[in-house]
């Protein structure tokens, strides 16, 4: 009696334990370190390419070949990083001092934030800006609101102690606000002053305006707005926009700090301004004389209502507004910028979770945000309406589906990729459809080995998605619906990131010679610093009837491998071993043939051998070995089996 | 209850005081605490850490008002 199959391996990995219900051509448990190519042929998993002694606990790609990082080798870091506008880093998380660090690698050189090499991580969302070369100091999101000692006073002249140049052209009661306005944002504005009334026809006006508080910003980068009321309306109007911002840099003593300037006045039609006296911090020294018609006042009103941006978990730009994730005392809140100032927040708009997020997917592109916690999954999108509201909405996509850990979710063109608290991978589309289906045939394994550090991440180059945990990795390659066998990884992985359509692997060492320190590599690259031993055993099996049998099992098989470089010499380990495995054992397999060489590619190998299994109940194939790159395009297994008739 | 101004204040402080962890002679750092914990009453941590004349001269605007 003869049996043939052709084990090609088209379904993939399956860890159901048993070959009920699994289709042949699958492997099983315990293979390991499997992957396949794009035409579905299975090869040994590369291992990592050489890298970078660098990572972090979170990775973020901030623009080409720039990374950033969060944590470091003993202090765990937590929260999320983004390239705002104008290339300027924003980052918010747990508290962790030097926890931010900004790498380039492919000059492989470190950005410094502020001079330094790395910032300090806190609940405190920074931004720090892109001055072309690095950044500058990092500085709290959005500006402090003024305090009662900042209102202005306003005073009008007289003909007799106008400036010269100024006409008089202010008449009637007037009150002034003043506001701050720091490149992205702009400050609540003062309380208006008290009312003025000019006591001749016309007059212009002396506003001093509030000390710049030490907040790390540069002075180059602080202007001032003012804001005045219609002739004869006192404060009881709305304030309009005087026309010409005037430049924090005026107003401190010409040759104190780096960004005075001697320049003192500056006119716009008929509004002008001229700088009178200048101090750091004395507001009563801080004078401005202005002076304008009325229909030189811009029909823009006063923020008066922009609040910074609070503790929070995650911060995301979408459109263009920033949204603060997880604000407020519970971390529950969901606060949205004013459209186009990032750091300003509106004080009468908050939407809320039911609970705490837990993890953030950006998916800006397509105009929405991921937003997952224990137990509910939200998408953030973008509406641009803003009539009463934020031009961002929360939409609630499941109360069923909560992700495991803070970077166990990703966004990949447009479906959300996650780990359940249930260790199930989920598969979410846009519109609410929900796939758990695609992750069954490895539940197992993910039940028993991943937790709440459980990373996720993408690799262009095979189309997979990556879920790591540990040492362990498994992969869900989407062109061809199959998942990989498990990958055995060097080091506990901490962090995923996608670059050059690769996916880059933050490793942790803690027993590096020197002290505990991070990795990077790239996924399936090379074969640096690990163990490719791999496995597959088949998922079916031949036998079932308990006879007392002695086999004779041929093997046909076409493998290959890739041109390897060694850092150990190759030549013991360019080999391929079949072997039968007697009643699913794979520990004590009945060895076909071991150790065949695999010189070039597209070798075509046939063994043929005994097979131990005598009184067998079942025999499955298993195939290993131990470099990375071998390919097995097909393996066909002949089986003569002849009935021994035993001497009792 | 705290204004948003003095838990403003309050984060500059734990700001300053976190990037002061990994380098205590940071100026602008020590500057950053100073004034900030003068805006919170502490004039003494204010007069300990200040390093420009701004924020010096803010202390004593503080300590005269």
């Amino acid at each position: 009696m003869r049996d043939l199959l052709n084990f090609t391996f088209s379904e993939g990995y399956y860890d159901t334990g048993s070959n009920v219900n699994v289709p042949e051509g699958a492997f099983i448990a315990p293979s390991s370190n499997v992957v396949f190519d794009s035409l579905g042929r299975l090869h040994s998993f590369k291992g990592f390419s050489a890298g970078w002694n660098i990572g972090g606990d979170r990775s973020f790609v901030l623009d080409k070949n720039v990374v950033g990082f969060l944590g470091t080798p003993t202090t765990t870091g937590i929260g999320n990083m983004i390239q705002g506008v104008g290339k300027s880093l924003w980052f918010v998380g747990n508290s962790v001092p030097a926890g931010v660090t900004v790498k380039n690698l492919q000059t492989l050189t470190t950005i410094k934030i502020g001079g330094s090499n790395e910032a300090t991580l806190s609940s405190t969302p920074q931004v720090a800006r892109w001055n072309g070369t690095d950044y500058d100091k990092a500085i709290p999101v959005g500006l402090p609101e003024f305090s009662d000692a900042d209102t202005p006073s306003l005073e009008f002249t007289t003909s007799a102690t106008r400036s010269s140049g100024f006409e008089g052209l202010v008449q009637g009661s007037r009150s002034v606000r003043v506001a701050r306005k720091r490149y992205d944002s702009i400050s609540m504005a003062t309380a208006a002053s008290p009312v003025v009334e000019s006591s001749e026809a016309g007059d212009s006006l002396i506003v001093t305006i509030p000390p710049t508080p030490n907040d790390l910003s540069a002075d180059a980068d602080n202007s001032w707005l003012l804001y005045f009321t219609y002739k004869g309306l006192g404060s009881t109007s709305t304030h309009k926009l005087f026309p010409l911002e005037i430049p924090e840099r005026r107003l401190i003593p010409t040759g104190v700090g780096t960004g005075a300037d001697d320049v003192s006045e500056d006119s716009f039609g008929n509004a002008r301004y001229k700088v009178l006296s200048r101090h750091l911090t004395l507001q009563a020294q801080r004078k401005v004389e202005v002076e304008f018609n009325d229909n030189d006042l811009v029909l823009t009103e006063p923020s008066d209502d922009a609040f910074d941006l609070e503790a929070c978990k995650f911060i995301a730009k979408l459109g263009n507004v920033m949204c603060g994730i997880g604000v407020g005392d519970d971390s529950t809140g969901f606060d949205v910028s004013y459209p186009n100032e990032y750091e300003a927040f509106p004080p009468d708009w908050r939407d809320w979770f039911a609970e705490v997020p837990v993890a953030v997917a950006p998916q800006e592109d397509m105009g929405y945000i991921w937003i997952g916690s224990a137990n509910n999954l939200y998408i953030a999108r973008w509406t641009g309406v803003t009539d009463g509201s934020a031009p961002v909405i929360l939409e609630k996509i499941s109360n069923l589906i909560g992700v495991i850990g803070e970077s166990a979710m990703i966004s990949v063109n447009g479906i959300l990729y996650l780990l359940s608290q249930g260790a199930m991978p989920v598969a979410v589309s846009p519109d609410g459809q929900i796939n758990t289906q695609f992750g069954v045939q490895v539940r197992n394994y993910l039940g028993a080995n991943f937790n709440s550090n459980t990373k996720v991440g993408w690799d262009e180059s095979s189309l997979t998605v990556i879920f790591a945990c540990g040492t362990k990795a498994i992969g869900y390659q989407t062109a061809i619906n199959k998942w990989t066998a498990p990958v055995t990884l060097p080091w506990p992985v901490t962090s995923i990131f996608s670059l050059n359509g690769s996916a880059y692997f933050s490793l942790f060492q803690p027993d590096n010679e020197e002290s505990p320190a991070f990795k990077t590599r790239i996924w399936n690259a090379g074969n640096a610093d690990d163990v490719v031993a791999w496995n597959v055993t088949s998922a079916f099996q031949f036998g079932q009837y308990g006879r007392a049998l002695k086999d004779i099992i041929q093997v046909e098989a076409v493998i290959s491998t890739e041109t390897y470089v060694a850092p150990t010499p190759p030549s013991t380990n360019f080999a391929i071993t079949f072997e039968a495995c007697k009643n699913f054992s794979t520990t004590s397999p009945a060895v076909l043939s071991s150790n065949v060489p695999v010189t070039a590619a597209g070798s075509m190998v046939t063994v043929r051998s005994y097979a131990e299994s005598l009184d067998y109940d079942t025999i499955a194939a298993k195939i290993s070995g131990n470099r990375g790159g071998q390919t097995v395009h097909s393996a066909m297994y002949t089986i003569d089996v002849h009935s021994i008739e035993r001497v009792s | 209850m705290a204004t948003r101004r003095e838990k403003y204040a309050q984060r500059e402080v734990a700001l300053a005081k976190a990037y002061l962890e990994v380098n205590p002679n940071d100026a602008d750092q020590r500057d950053r605490l100073a004034w900030w914990s003068a805006e919170l009453g502490d004039l003494e941590t204010a007069k300990q850490y200040a390093v420009s004349d701004k924020v010096k001269q803010f202390i004593s605007q503080c300590e005269t008002s």
